[in-house]
């Protein structure tokens, strides 16, 4: 009987093949990666939005679901939600620049508890996704979408 | 005289193996795709807010209660104006001499508010109408009667669910 040698296209096949395998085990199961990580922590964050109109202030409640946007990834409800006006800088004709308050824009501060995998620098929500200080991203409600950054991540929180 | 064929009998590799594991694969993540779109809730209907920014005085007698509102390249119909208000558009500008951001009413311009009533889906945590996201703070392109600089929804509300 002839035996079949392999040819390059098999290989390919293979590969891919394997590739496809690999990327649906990896999506199916959850991967720990970090021998110091502490499972189901609660974590309280604070997710800042910078800069939005006014109107916006009263869009997000306490007990509003957040989710990464458009990933749709839970990443944890609304606990408080403080609102300040912005500050912006001014360029004089002198040429100084100067900080003054917008009243027609906000911060908002948002606190928001998970119970998620902690690690020293961060946590994993459900996806996989790695949230750490400085994170930015786009995150919704059922009604707005804001873009905003993690600023403040506590894992003391009763 | 014996003339039935020798039957070569096919093994059973690790090829074969590899194609079948895929091809569930495949089967798994469509069945998985299928099951979350008919888990989808059902009919919700809302109400949002449509603002335009500083729109011409004639922009507001260009809607009349009922009419269809479309958006997107697809001209998705997503839903019928159920109000319409309008005021003057105002600028946030700094003032040198006071020293302090001030709002200004802008001269021959206005903001036009569109209250427009819509049934949709609720898919993502986010109601949709077909590929159009009805979400505040977002500009789904909407297709107005006339040109205009800057659209947003500013408020959605849902007023029933039929889950």
């Amino acid at each position: 009987m002839k035996k079949l040698k392999p040819n390059i296209i098999d290989v390919v096949i293979i590969a891919a093949i394997i590739l496809i395998l690999i990327t649906a085990i990896f999506r199916i199961i959850n991967i720990n990666h970090l021998p110091d990580m502490v499972k189901d922590q609660k974590v309280a964050y604070t997710f800042v939005i910078y800069d939005e109109d006014e109107a916006y202030k009263n869009a997000i409640k306490p007990g509003d679901n957040l989710y990464l946007y458009p990933k749709n990834a839970y990443c944890g409800k609304v606990t408080n939600v403080e609102s300040q006006y912005a500050k912006e800088n001014v360029i004089y004709p002198d040429g100084t620049a100067k900080s003054h308050v917008n009243p027609s824009k906000i911060n908002i501060i948002l606190t928001v508890e998970i119970s998620a995998d902690m690690t020293e620098n961060g946590f994993y929500i459900a996806d996989n996704t790695f949230l750490t200080r400085g994170f930015v991203s786009d995150i919704n409600t059922t009604n707005i979408v804001f873009n905003g950054q993690i600023t403040e991540i506590h894992s003391d929180v009763n | 005289m014996n003339n039935s064929p020798a039957k070569s009998k096919r093994k059973f590799n690790i090829i074969d193996l590899l194609i079948i594991l895929a091809v569930l694969v495949c089967i798994l993540f469509a069945a998985n795709v299928i099951v979350n779109d008919l888990l989808v809730s059902g009919n919700q209907k809302i109400e949002y807010v449509i603002k335009i920014s500083d729109a011409e005085p004639n922009a507001k007698y260009s809607f009349n209660i009922g009419d269809k509102v479309f958006a997107g390249k697809s001209n998705t119909h997503i839903g019928s104006i159920s109000n319409i208000s309008a005021e003057n558009a105002g600028a946030t500008t700094f003032d040198y001499n006071s020293g302090r951001f001030t709002k200004t009413s802008i001269s021959g311009k206005y903001d036009v508010y569109i209250t427009v009533s819509a049934i949709c889906s609720l898919r993502d945590n986010i109601y949709q109408i077909g590929d159009i996201q009805i979400i505040s703070n977002t500009n789904p392109e909407f297709n107005f009667p006339f040109s205009y600089e800057n659209a947003e929804i500013i408020q959605v509300n849902q007023i029933q669910s039929d889950d």
